[in-house]
């Protein structure tokens, strides 16, 4: 019990993935400009990361290591991700036509996001078993919808700001994140094993 | 030789296997949509201003079919609102359209109860004790919708009252939504008398913050003749349901608050 949260505390502050791994860049910057898509776009890979992560190991596990072909994980999971978000995707526009306002238009987005493949190969590499994966690929999620939240209220309240010329729009953006980068370093310490 | 056969087989069974997973979902999961809501969609100017008060026009169209929403939202489609009720099947009569207008001219000349040198925006102005203007229902005159209008029909020189151009306003509402003070209202094209104040002060207070300021005398409304004015708040409301655009209270009002809509934008400058 105690080292899943130790892999989920982990993954959401010390190795988050985007202020820590860099991965999932385009949507920070892309979808950060207003609190609530954000939030939106957050809860969207949340649900796709925990999917992701559940099938792409099943598929490692089951099919991958019988055959010995481990050497074709990043493009099967490619394809794993990509089928299985259009999937998801079409899944939500019949059943709940209010996820589907929600999260609608994030889901394809997200379909060959890096993070979520970042996800699913660190499972791998970490050698986790299948709730550890679970809750690793939640962790993720969880931890993209912080940064990219924190990300939308500083740049919602920089709207009111006066910014260089030069420096408005997406270059004080990378600035900003890079701040917040440095400032997430700051959790490095916390897990020494 | 074995791995590469392996290897082919796995990813071609992978693939094969998600496309016909897919191809069996879009048939299971298939959502009907109506075809009106598309023919509607191209009908709909495609702006995505969102004046009708939907986020986009497809979301309009689709609350037309599906939620029977009124068919003559859509100011920028006014002139083809009976197109829509053709794929309807139904009669719809186009909606007089509206433009923005400013309820304060005042807000350049009415004192100031402390210089502000922050963030040139009415919005962030506004957060700071209501404004540099003494009258804090006042224009800020920094021009917040000048930015919001999708049209580009609103201009402003310096720090002043905004002046709208008529023919190039939708009356989508956006500045409206801009406006951190509520001064921007969205009256009927055809209207001629407006008040251009905006002030909730009682008239003493009135005369001390601003020289064109309503403080509610009250004789436009004993002079309309179709009782179109009102006094509320210690402001004058005209009800256009009502007025005939006699001009009357024009003509009565000692401040001139009420001016002529049309002409003031005209000629481009506040005719006081």
């Amino acid at each position: 019990m105690e080292h899943l949260f130790v892999i989920f505390f982990s993954v959401v502050v010390v190795n988050n993935f985007i202020l820590a791994k860099f991965l999932g860049l385009c949507p920070f910057f892309g979808v950060s400009r207003e609190l609530k898509s954000a939030f939106s776009m957050g809860l969207a890979v949340i649900f796709v990361m925990t999917i992701a992560s559940m099938v792409t190991w099943s598929i490692y596990r089951y099919v991958l290591i019988p055959y010995e072909v481990r050497f074709l994980q990043t493009i099967v999971f490619i394809l794993v991700i990509a089928a299985l978000v259009q999937l998801v995707e079409l899944f939500i526009t019949k059943t709940s036509p209010v996820l589907q306002r929600v999260l609608g238009i994030y889901l394809p987005l997200i379909t060959t996001n890096c993070a979520v493949l970042g996800v699913c190969l660190l499972n791998i590499k970490e050698d986790f078993n299948f709730i550890e994966t679970v809750v690793h690929g939640i962790g993720g999620g969880v931890g993209f919808t912080l940064a990219i939240c924190i990300m939308a209220g500083i740049r919602e309240r920089l709207s009111v700001c006066r910014v260089p010329v030069p420096m408005q729009g997406f270059p004080i953006s990378f600035i900003i994140g890079c701040l917040m980068a440095l400032s997430f370093f700051g959790f490095q310490g916390f897990l020494t094993h | 030789m074995n791995t590469i056969i392996i290897s082919i087989i796995v990813l071609c069974g992978c693939g094969l296997l998600a496309g016909a997973a897919l191809g069996i979902a879009s048939r299971v999961f298939a959502v009907k949509s109506d075809p009106r809501i598309e023919k509607i969609e191209k009908i709909l100017p495609g702006a995505n201003c969102s004046g009708c008060g939907n986020p986009s026009c497809y979301a309009y169209a689709k609350s037309i079919v599906e939620e029977g929403a009124e068919p003559n939202l859509c100011v920028l489609a006014a002139d083809k609102a009976d197109e829509i009720g053709k794929v309807l099947g139904i009669e719809v009569t186009a909606k007089e359209s509206r433009v923005a207008a400013v309820r304060c001219y005042g807000g350049p000349r009415a004192s100031k109860h402390f210089i502000y040198a922050g963030i040139p925006s009415c919005r962030a102005a506004s957060f700071f004790c209501d404004g540099d203007n003494s009258c804090k229902y006042s224009c800020l005159g920094f021009g917040d919708c000048v930015q919001a209008c999708p049209f580009g029909g609103i201009s402003l020189t310096g720090r002043n009252t905004p002046v709208f151009d008529r023919d190039a306003c939708a009356g989508c509402g956006k500045c409206a939504d801009a406006c951190p003070k509520g001064v921007i209202v969205l009256v009927p094209k055809s209207a001629l008398p407006h008040v251009a104040c905006n002030t909730k002060y009682k008239g003493k207070i009135v005369r001390i913050l601003c020289p064109i300021g309503c403080i509610s005398c009250g004789k436009c409304v004993k002079v309309c003749p179709e009782k179109a004015v009102s006094l509320e708040d210690n402001l004058v409301q005209i009800n256009y349901d009502k007025c005939n655009n006699c001009g009357a209270c024009i003509e009565s009002c000692p401040r001139h608050i009420i001016v002529r809509l049309g002409e003031h934008e005209e000629d481009g400058a506040v005719n006081l």
